[in-house]
């Protein structure tokens, strides 16, 4: 298997001495490329912290993080920059589209912070894929929930990064646009061969991954490979009890 | 990117449109100081040309232009004719002028602020042109320049009064005068007598002020000046009458010079309050924008990247303002032009005078304070940490400790102070740099200091004067109180909207509280008398003596004393104005 990003005894500490949070307190796993994977827990977790660690938008205490073969920890901020910009895409809860451009130009944002035309035909391809054709002039203001969520997606893809990582992707929406959303996100794994890490707390949500790994109180506790919402509710309250 | 900060622009119409405003004000104020001293230059410099024109050489008495106004002495008409016969000279006239004022049946004609102005009328070398009516030929006979004649609805036919020296007496308007092209002599009133009647008027007789030459066309000015030098009395010069125009236009220009700074002194103060505006602006469109600016982190822009967008909007508005700025100077001008005619100053009209320099320091100086005030906002809005786009609320920026900022504003104030300090006193004696210009220097430091220390006074004072607010309203006062205090940065950010506004009118209100006291001061120091009797007009060219002698005989009046005043040098420094009393009457 080839490891597309993996933490290697990951410590995350808020705040200093008696008052310090450890949201993640040795996590050692590895997330495979080409495929769907899910990150679960409880609130209070770590699986949050442990994605931006994963993602080079946060530092760890303790440990060491790689996207590929690059350690994350030995990268000043101009170069984890440029490393977000070449190799990361990014799916946020809150969709995070820029309310000023319209849905192809925040499509295209990523391309345009490079200075990069990219692969146009590559651009309409997803567009198509997200059936986006019909409202690519339109702000993120005009466009639904769901319809917000697939521009951020297409954001994401447009670029070809090596991972990309979701945070609630479905959270903010209504169950239907939720379960299409999540389908595109697997078409986009089967079709393109995109490695995709998501962090949710939805089991349904998680029953489109390949793989689902459980975090407790920071630390991993169990994992399920293809997963159903069904086994992962048992997994959980096995955990729970 | 360029994408992302036009439309970023957009997305925040009314914040900028503030901005807009400050720049454009600023930079009005700047643009529109120099093309007004342009304009007016450029008028003058066609007028003194003008007045000039057809004349190769003048003979004048010597004079000191430090003694300003001062009228000097004059020279015999026999040197009018022994100048004509010198070989090569054309045509030699000469000519007398003086002050008067100009009455009609109860009222001053003319001369409101600018000087009415009396002179001789000649056909030849001469600037003077009739536009209407005929010239004055015989005593008892005048003529008035056209504007005058319009503004006071005078025509020829009517009778006005001349006062002089002498007194007053009666004349009949037999014309209309013009200088070359203009109506009137920028703004004064002009009469003209024939040779004889204003010799006699303004009390001349057998005497010339100046002798206009025309030369033979084969001959250069300096070739006719050679030639009559020798014959010329101590104390008489001949100067070519380029040299003429070139001088008053020198004089002309110190005096445009003094406006030309005390206008500008505005713009840039206002530009200076603007710099806070936008700096403030730019603050909370950056605050504002953290997740947006986060995403753009997070998405792979670098802080550079990110600071570079802010500062690429500041461009964009600075540009924007500045050049609508100029357009607005260009509107002042006019404006205050039309002002200067209002106060019966009618200028004559020239196209206005934008030259490169103005849009140049105009846009330099619009776009430099933007970009400097917007460049902290920018550093800021490039530090917004990746992770706080992933967060659901919009993250604070870390807290950061006031102690640094409590000494660095204490600092600051303290310069600013000395400066302060070092101009009020007077203790850099220094030629070049004015005590003045220390002072506002001064003053500009003291403003950047309280403002970096605002935020330091927002949390004690917050909480003293938001004390009674949980008293008097409960859950909800305790909170406003909080909110205040919980931010002082925030706190003071908007507070220094308010300070900006409350110091600019404190500006205002203090220079015309203190205009208006220096004038009552004084009033109250030269005028110890009951009542003052001065001719009408700017400067005034004085009263007869027997008026003196004939109010001290009113049973009314118990003391009377006559007052003359001239400019003067007293060992070697020119003094403004020499005063000369009579023992009482």
């Amino acid at each position: 298997m080839q490891t597309a990003v993996r933490a290697e005894g990951a410590v995350k500490i808020y705040g200093h001495g008696n008052l310090g949070v450890r949201a993640l307190d040795g996590v050692t796993v590895g997330f495979e490329a080409g495929k769907f994977s899910a990150i679960m827990g409880p609130s209070g977790s770590g699986k949050s912290t442990l994605l931006h660690c994963l993602a080079g938008l946060d530092s760890l205490t303790a440990g060491k993080v790689f996207i590929g073969e690059r350690d994350l920890g030995l990268l000043d901020d101009r170069s984890l920059t440029l490393l977000r910009r070449e190799r990361v895409g990014f799916v946020f809860q809150a969709y995070n589209l820029i309310p000023t451009l319209n849905a192809r130009e925040n499509i295209t944002l990523p391309l345009d912070i490079a200075g990069k035309n990219g692969d146009q035909g590559w651009v309409e391809r997803v567009i198509e894929v997200m059936g986006l054709g019909d409202r690519l002039t339109h702000r993120p203001s005009e466009l639904s929930g769901g319809q917000q969520q697939r521009v951020a997606v297409a954001r994401a893809v447009a670029s070809r990064p090596e991972v990309i990582f979701a945070d609630e992707p479905s959270g903010n929406l209504d169950s239907t646009s939720g379960a299409q959303l999540l389908g595109f996100l697997r078409k986009a794994v089967d079709d393109f061969g995109q490695t995709i890490v998501m962090v949710t707390h939805d089991p349904g949500a998680a029953s489109y991954s390949d793989r689902v790994v459980f975090l407790g109180d920071g630390r991993v506790v169990d994992e399920l490979l293809n997963p159903t919402a069904d086994s992962i509710l048992d997994r959980i309250r096995t955990l729970e009890g | 990117m360029f994408r992302a900060t036009w439309k970023g622009l957009l997305g925040h119409k009314l914040r900028m449109a503030l901005t807009l405003i400050a720049i454009m004000l600023g930079v009005g104020l700047v643009a529109g100081s120099y093309i007004f001293t342009d304009t007016l230059t450029r008028v003058f410099d066609n007028l003194f040309a003008d007045s000039f024109a057809g004349i190769d050489v003048q003979v004048r008495q010597s004079f000191d232009p430090d003694l300003g106004f001062a009228l000097p002495d004059r020279m015999p008409e026999s040197l009018v004719e022994e100048i004509r016969s010198i070989d090569g000279v054309q045509e030699s006239v000469g000519t007398v002028a003086g002050l008067v004022t100009l009455a009609g049946s109860d009222n001053v004609l003319g001369g409101k602020g600018p000087p009415t102005i009396a002179g001789s009328w000649s056909a030849t070398a001469t600037p003077l042109r009739i536009r209407d009516g005929r010239a004055p030929a015989a005593g008892g006979e005048i003529a008035v320049d056209a504007s005058t004649a319009t503004r006071e609805k005078l025509a020829v036919g009517d009778e006005v009064t001349v006062i002089a020296l002498a007194g007053p007496e009666p004349f009949r308007i037999v014309g209309t005068l013009g200088f070359g092209g203009s109506d009137n002599f920028g703004g004064a009133t002009f009469v003209a007598f024939d040779y004889q009647t204003a010799q006699r008027v303004l009390g001349a007789v057998g005497m010339v002020d100046t002798i206009s030459i025309v030369g033979d066309p084969t001959l250069t000015p300096e070739t006719l000046i050679n030639r009559i030098k020798p014959i010329l009395p101590p104390g008489v010069e001949a100067v070519t009458a380029q040299t003429a125009a070139e001088e008053q236009l020198a004089n002309f220009k110190q005096a445009l010079g003094f406006l030309n700074t005390s206008l500008l002194v505005f713009g840039f103060v206002s530009l200076f309050v603007g710099a806070f505006l936008i700096q403030n602006t730019f603050q909370i469109i950056v605050a504002q924008r953290t997740r947006e600016l986060a995403l753009l982190r997070a998405l792979g822009a670098t802080r550079i990247q990110v600071s570079r967008m802010v500062l690429g909007e500041a461009f964009l508005v600075a540009t924007i303002g500045s050049v609508a700025g100029v357009g607005l100077g260009a509107g002042l001008a006019v404006l205050i032009r039309a002002a200067f005619s209002a106060f019966g100053g009618s200028l004559p009209s020239t196209t206005l005078q934008i030259l490169p320099r103005t849009v140049l320091i105009s846009l330099a100086a619009g776009i430099g304070v933007t970009l400097i005030s917007a460049y902290l906002p920018a550093r800021r809005a490039g530090s917004v940490p990746p992770v706080t786009a992933m967060r659901a609320a919009s993250a604070t920026f870390s807290p950061r400790s006031l102690h640094k900022r409590a000494i660095g504003g204490t600092a600051i104030l303290g310069l600013g102070a000395a400066t302060l300090a070092i101009g009020l006193l007077g203790k850099l004696q220094s030629d070049t740099i004015p005590e003045v210009a220390i002072v506002g220097v001064g003053a500009g430091i003291i403003f950047i200091g309280l403002s970096v220390l605002t935020p330091t006074f927002a949390r004690p004072l917050g909480r003293t004067l938001g004390a009674p607010l949980p008293v008097l309203f409960g859950a909800t006062g305790k909170m406003a109180r909080e909110n205040a205090v919980r931010s002082p940065r925030r706190t003071a950010a908007t507070a220094s909207a308010l300070m900006i506004g409350v110091a600019l009118v404190g500006l205002v209100t203090i220079i015309a509280a203190t205009i208006r006291a220096t004038t009552d001061e004084l009033i109250a120091d030269r005028f110890r008398s009951d009542l003052v009797v001065q001719s009408a007009g700017f400067g005034g060219f004085g009263l007869s003596p027997a008026l003196a002698e004939e109010l001290g005989k009113l049973p009314e009046i118990a003391t009377v004393v006559p007052v003359r005043n001239g400019p003067a040098k007293i060992a070697g420094m020119s003094v403004s104005s020499v005063v000369q009393t009579s023992p009482r009457l």
